[in-house]
């Protein structure tokens, strides 16, 4: 069979017909999941910062543990605070202390 | 009409929203996706003519853009680019689907005409109201490059330069490819001319 070969068409309004249905054409309208996977995007990379940058996370974990034993034992040393037992130190207590309590021999 | 890249405001207002998403914003981001969301996904499901393959490849090019977000150089539009990553995607799909897309198969198509028997389709009986599944059924018949050509500037309506871009291809040759998709597309309608002329 031969295929019909039509003449091209050349007549200006049936041009500008064509080029007004073509921008007439609508878009498409993307899914909620689709907007929501595009959307989302966005807010994994903003809860990675967040995830990083909270005082809970990964980052500031041991500076927060840290300043929070300060804080306790700045704490535990004021509220039980004892003068100590003596003033100076005096050459037994530092003998005793460097090389431990003496027995004496029976 | 020719544009300085560095002095078109769309490219500095782009890369100026590009920047904001490459420090996280949200909001800019989100401003992005829904200018630019349904018109990739128009070209994605046109090139594909499937919807679910379309909204993957969508959904893909918008992943590669917020990767692309921290390196983004003030060259081109954003929806240029979205347009150059869709169309390079959607072409992989189909050649997967249908082996190698070449321009032989192009080129076959060229000496194609409609055949006679479409002519006594029932579309040819359908109203007004039905111009646009006309111009669908003509679209979706058209080879994929003339297809690209024709959706990238008068639906999407890139300037021939930007559609150049997208299609990897110089002004002149973007130009005449345009030219040919067109008369192509007249030729395929031309049975129903009556019909889309409305009388």
């Amino acid at each position: 069979m031969t295929p019909h070969i039509p003449e091209p068409d050349t007549d200006p309004r049936f041009e500008q017909v064509l080029n007004q249905r073509l921008a007439e054409l609508p878009l498409e309208t993307p899914s909620h999941r689709l907007r929501a996977n595009v959307l989302a995007l966005a807010e994994q990379s903003t809860g990675e910062v967040h995830r990083w940058w909270w005082p809970f996370g990964p980052l500031w974990r041991p500076a927060f543990v840290l300043a929070c034993s300060a804080l306790l034992g700045l704490g535990l040393g004021t509220t039980w605070s004892q003068t100590p037992p003596a003033q100076e130190f005096i050459g037994s207590e530092t003998i005793t202390l460097i090389f431990g309590p003496m027995e004496e021999a029976p | 009409m020719v544009h300085s890249k560095q002095h078109d405001p769309s490219i500095q207002a782009d890369a100026q929203l590009m920047a904001r998403v490459a420090m996280g914003d949200a909001a800019a981001w989100k401003l992005l996706a829904d200018r630019e969301l349904s018109g990739v996904l128009l070209l994605a499901k046109r090139l594909l003519d499937h919807h679910q393959e379309a909204e993957d490849v969508t959904q893909e090019t918008f992943t590669r853009l917020w990767r692309q977000a921290p390196h983004w150089r003030e060259e081109a539009r954003v929806r240029t680019w979205l347009y150059r990553v869709t169309c390079n995607l959607c072409l992989d799909h189909l050649r997967h689907r249908h082996g190698r897309i070449t321009e032989e198969t192009f080129a076959e198509g060229e000496e194609e005409a409609v055949p006679a028997s479409d002519r006594e389709s029932p579309l040819a009986h359908l109203e007004r109201k039905e111009q646009r599944h006309l111009l669908d059924a003509a679209l979706a018949h058209l080879p994929v490059h003339h297809r690209t050509a024709v959706l990238l500037v008068n639906v999407l309506g890139l300037r021939v330069a930007e559609a150049a871009q997208v299609m990897h291809l110089g002004d002149e040759a973007m130009a005449s490819l345009l030219a040919r998709s067109r008369q192509r597309l007249r030729l395929l309608l031309l049975p129903w001319r009556n019909e889309l002329l409305g009388a």
